[in-house]
């Protein structure tokens, strides 16, 4: 039966059998060689990624000081309370149990977990910022999985001074990422969202701390691989004093307004309030969120800087800017007398002095100190409102300041190409800072600068350090206003206050040699605005201010008396005084 | 058998220590009591194992052969009795519980059939119209194979199909009737297809694109994969394989034990553990080739065949080159009764290759 034949063919057979075996064995092993030689490194990244996490601790903060070192912004350790997803059982369970240890519904807890919930290596935040006498008890408690984190959070200890200055802190929104991803913000960053905080938010911030962890599968912490400390943010020293910001904060009280005190000689802010304030902890404190929400609805609207993100008509202080423009384009001014009679007739119209009995004849410098309408009316109308908006330019109006706030506005001038058009009663409004003209209380109180510190356009200020850089005022840009011109404005403006008839005698300081000047800017259906604007002491100008009371009234009173308050208290604590100077940031060093 | 002949049993006992490191490692960083004695549950198994197919083998292999249909019929009865009173473990019906240890009866089962299927094709040499015995032989293959389906375990029934198919290959059978039997069998694929459970047929398309569901049923292919391919050339050494120790790896001491090699081991590694089991399979081809008994041949053939298919299929699911279909890796994978399948294999292997230097009767 078994033949030769198919004996042979049995062996060969038996032979194909074997090179398909060898062949099965060959692919295997190129197979195996591809994944781990060729892809083999590939691989290993990817092995890598599934192994190693990153875990993240919070920075503190860098603080923000008073020049004196008063802290405006700092840290204080909170607690938060985490709960660690891979150490614990039932979920369920631990939030009954933290529940009455809270006061909280466990529900709530619960639902703030689920919500929270990244991976189970990552802490869940189910209560954040507890009282410290609770973070006591459930650390003694002692709930499995349950952790009491220290969390630096920022704190306000000034709470509502200062507020708009300072600004707040919040978490980042998606079109700050966008455009600060690059720059190694993250998702759960928290960002300066308002004042100092937001623009030196790249110096406050810290670096986080990162920790490298091993997890396994299920995303439970093996081991830790390596640990890098969070390093606090860099400290920030503004120029602000905080007892001169105190006070415009007290006189401020249930007012809308805004009170500025500059160093005129380099632009360097003392004080920079805006009312009506809030208390900047309600945005770092969780449980007063609610708080934030009602600001936000306030008719108010307390959380706009008055101070330089609002503009508003500038009224009689305009007349500086008439008056500048007057005596530099004819210097014979200084010596021209004209009369008021109450009224002017342009055209076919009447325009009244605020005097309807008339001021009599009288020169510039009276005009001033009595604010007469009449004489810028003609003031102006000679100068034309083309000169006008260039020294209007030329005083800082009609543009930001740069000051280092976020949100600044830059007011409103008349376009430089539509001036040669207005004449006549346009003209006349304009030489009276009525019409469409809007400035910041800010640049208000720059221009009182500009006269007080021989015509220089300085550039308010803020920081006077960063962590140990000082930096320096600059001297500003010259504005080419003659000194016989600057003259003839003081002297209006000592007038204004110590003449018996000045418009802003209720201003008057005894023992303080004060150049200032009133406003009062007319709103249609309201009451007006108020302003008061000067500096002092005339000899040695050692401040710069601006107040400015949203329909408060008369400059003439209500903002002139609070000029008076300030500058009252600031003399009081020897800040001010004739011939002194000991207001003056100069950083060792530093600039004259 | 004596000592002597240490080249075969040098070669298994190297490739089962391999196993042994392989299944500590595996096991190291699971918590339960339960997973850290599978090393000593194995090595228990193994002398079991050895006592048990020694008392078979006593029996002689001819005498074996004789009782071939015999243990057949036992076999089918044990298959359907799984299916009656079997222990449901991961959704299928696959083992029975026998006092401390659990044996799967569709491993034990291929012995049996490899007997029977050698010695009935040994005993109906082909005739040049190879029909009858062929379909004889295919009938004896499918029944145990739609048992074992059943449970479901797919495979181990897809394993009995290379086998019958390489054993009527050297039998003799017409290349015309296997070709014939190849197309019946594309033809009926749809309908193989529509057989199958709902997560098997998962694991085909998974197979085809692991990525279309990376976090399930592509999960352990995508991490099989990692494990192996981070191995690089040398691995990261015994007990420190990431994949390994931080659970990125299901089913790491059965089915997928060769991807804590390949990531432990690295190529290397892995290159060694696939020569040894060339070796076994290189040896047990110079049996086919030089035996004069049928028998011999048919049974040998059938012996290697079934280590090669597992070999390739279990090593090439943890690369990702077949699809997921559960297999054991012989000798390595934890498992008592593949184990026990394999060592009774083995020494049938090595009994009839130490029968042919005798001069005993030659049957057929």
């Amino acid at each position: 039966m078994v033949q030769g034949g198919v004996v042979v063919d049995r062996s060969r057979r038996a032979r194909i059998l074997r090179h398909l075996i060898l062949g099965a064995w060959v692919v295997l092993g190129m197979a195996l060689a591809r994944l781990q030689i060729v892809e083999g490194p590939a691989y290993r990244v990817r092995s890598e990624q599934n192994r190693v996490r990153w875990l993240t601790s919070e920075a503190p903060r860098g603080e923000v000081c008073d020049r004196y070192g008063l802290v405006l912004a700092g840290t204080r350790l909170s607690f938060d309370l985490t709960v660690l997803p891979q150490d614990v059982r039932s979920i369920e369970a631990t939030m009954a149990r933290l529940g009455p240890l809270l006061g909280e519904e466990p529900s709530r807890l619960l639902r703030r977990y689920r919500a929270g919930y990244i991976a189970p290596f990552v802490p869940v935040v189910v209560a954040p910022d507890v009282p410290r006498d609770i973070a006591f008890l459930v650390e003694e408690e002692g709930v499995p999985g349950v952790v009491v984190t220290p969390v630096p959070r920022r704190w306000y200890p000034r709470g509502a001074v200062a507020a708009h200055l300072i600004g707040y802190v919040g978490r980042i929104d998606q079109r700050e990422l966008a455009r600060l991803e690059r720059y190694g913000y993250t998702q759960r960053d928290l960002i300066g969202k308002a004042g100092v905080e937001a623009t030196f938010d790249h110096y406050l911030r810290g670096t986080r701390g990162r920790t490298m962890v091993e997890v396994d599968a299920r995303g439970r912490v093996t081991r830790t691989l390596a640990t890098g400390p969070a390093t606090a943010g860099k400290p920030l020293t503004l120029t602000v004093d905080l007892r001169i910001q105190t006070a415009a904060h007290r006189l401020l009280e249930g007012r809308a307004g805004a009170i500025i005190v500059l160093d005129p000689r380099d632009g360097a802010v003392l004080a920079l309030a805006s009312a009506p304030e809030y208390d900047l902890n309600a945005f770092v404190t969780p449980a007063r969120q609610g708080e934030v929400a009602a600001l936000l609805d306030h008719p108010e609207h307390p959380l706009l800087d008055r101070a330089i993100g609002a503009a508003f008509p500038p009224g009689s202080l305009f007349k500086i800017v008439t008056a500048t423009a007057a005596l530099e384009t004819a210097p014979q001014w200084a010596h021209r007398s004209l009369e008021c009679q109450g009224t002017l007739r342009i055209g076919n119209r009447v325009f009244a002095c605020w005097n309807r009995d008339g001021h009599g004849v009288q020169g510039l410098v009276d005009a001033l100190t009595h604010s007469c309408n009449v004489f810028f009316y003609r003031a102006g109308g000679e100068v034309g409102a083309e000169r006008l908006v260039a020294y209007g330019r030329r005083f800082g109006l009609g543009a930001p300041t740069g000051i280092e706030l976020p949100h600044e506005r830059g007011g409103h001038l008349p376009d430089a190409g539509d001036a040669p058009r207005r004449t006549g009663g346009d003209l006349a409004n304009l030489a009276i800072g009525q019409g469409d003209l809007l400035v910041t209380p800010l640049q208000v109180a720059r221009m009182a600068a500009v006269v007080a510190n021989g015509g220089r356009l300085v550039r308010p200020f803020l920081a006077a350090r960063v962590e140990a850089l000082d930096v320096h005022g600059r001297a500003g840009q010259a504005t080419g206003v003659s000194g016989e011109t600057l003259e003839q404005l003081q002297q209006g403006m000592e007038r204004v206050v110590s003449d018996p008839t000045g418009t802003g005698r209720f201003g008057a300081v005894a023992g303080l040699r004060l150049c200032a000047k009133t406003g009062t800017a007319q709103v249609r259906q309201q009451r007006s605005h108020a302003w008061f604007m000067g500096f002092g002491p005339r000899e040695a100008p050692a401040v710069a201010f601006a107040v400015f009371l949203e329909h408060g009234g008369s400059g003439s009173d209500t903002a002139a008396l609070m000029a008076r308050d300030l500058l009252a208290s600031l003399q009081e604590q020897g800040m001010i005084g004739s011939g002194s100077s000991q207001l003056a940031f100069h950083p060792p060093g530093g600039a004259p | 058998m004596s000592l002597r002949e240490w080249r075969f049993w040098a070669v298994p006992l190297i490739i089962f220590g391999i196993g042994l490191l392989a299944i500590e490692s595996a096991t190291a960083q699971m918590g339960s009591a339960f997973a850290r004695q599978l090393l000593w549950r194995q090595g228990a198994w193994l002398v079991l194992s050895i006592i048990v197919a020694g008392l078979v083998m006593a029996a002689g292999i001819h005498r074996l052969m004789d009782l071939a249909y015999v243990l057949y019929g036992c076999a089918l009865v044990l298959l359907v009795v799984v299916l009656l009173v079997g222990r449901v473990r991961g959704g299928a019906q696959r083992w029975l519980d026998l006092g401390p240890f659990s044996v799967q009866p569709a491993e034990l089962v291929k012995v049996a059939y490899l007997l029977t299927v050698a010695r009935y094709l040994a005993q109906h040499p082909p005739t040049g119209r190879d029909g009858h015995p062929m379909l004889v032989a295919l009938v004896v293959t499918l029944v145990p194979m739609g048992l074992i389906v059943l449970q479901p375990d797919l495979g181990t029934a897809l394993v009995l199909l290379p086998v019958v198919l390489a054993m009527l290959f050297v039998w003799g059978v017409r290349l015309r009737s296997l070709l014939g039997l190849l197309a019946i069998g594309l033809a009926g694929s749809p309908l193989f297809w529509h057989g199958l459970r709902a997560y098997q047929r998962e694991r085909l398309l998974t197979f085809l694109d692991p990525h279309r569901d990376p976090l399930g049923s592509g999960y352990t292919i995508i991490q099989s994969q990692i494990a192996i391919g981070s191995g690089g050339w040398f691995g990261k050494g015994w007990l420190r394989g990431s994949q390994n120790y931080l659970n990125f790896l299901p089913e790491r001491h059965t089915d997928f034990i060769f991807s804590v090699i390949g990531e432990e081991w690295g190529f290397l590694g892995g290159l060694v553990l696939l020569g040894l089991f060339g070796l076994i399979v290189w040896r047990g081809l110079d049996l086919v080739e030089r035996t004069g008994e049928t028998f011999t041949r048919l049974l040998a053939t059938g012996i290697v065949t079934l280590m090669a298919f597992q070999v390739v299929i279990n090593v090439g699911m943890t690369i990702g080159l077949v699809p997921v279909v559960g297999l054991p890796l012989p000798l390595v994978s934890y498992g008592g009764s593949s184990l026990m399948t394999t060592v009774l294999a083995l020494l049938l292997l090595w009994a009839l290759a130490t029968e042919r230097h005798r001069a005993g009767p030659r049957r057929v």
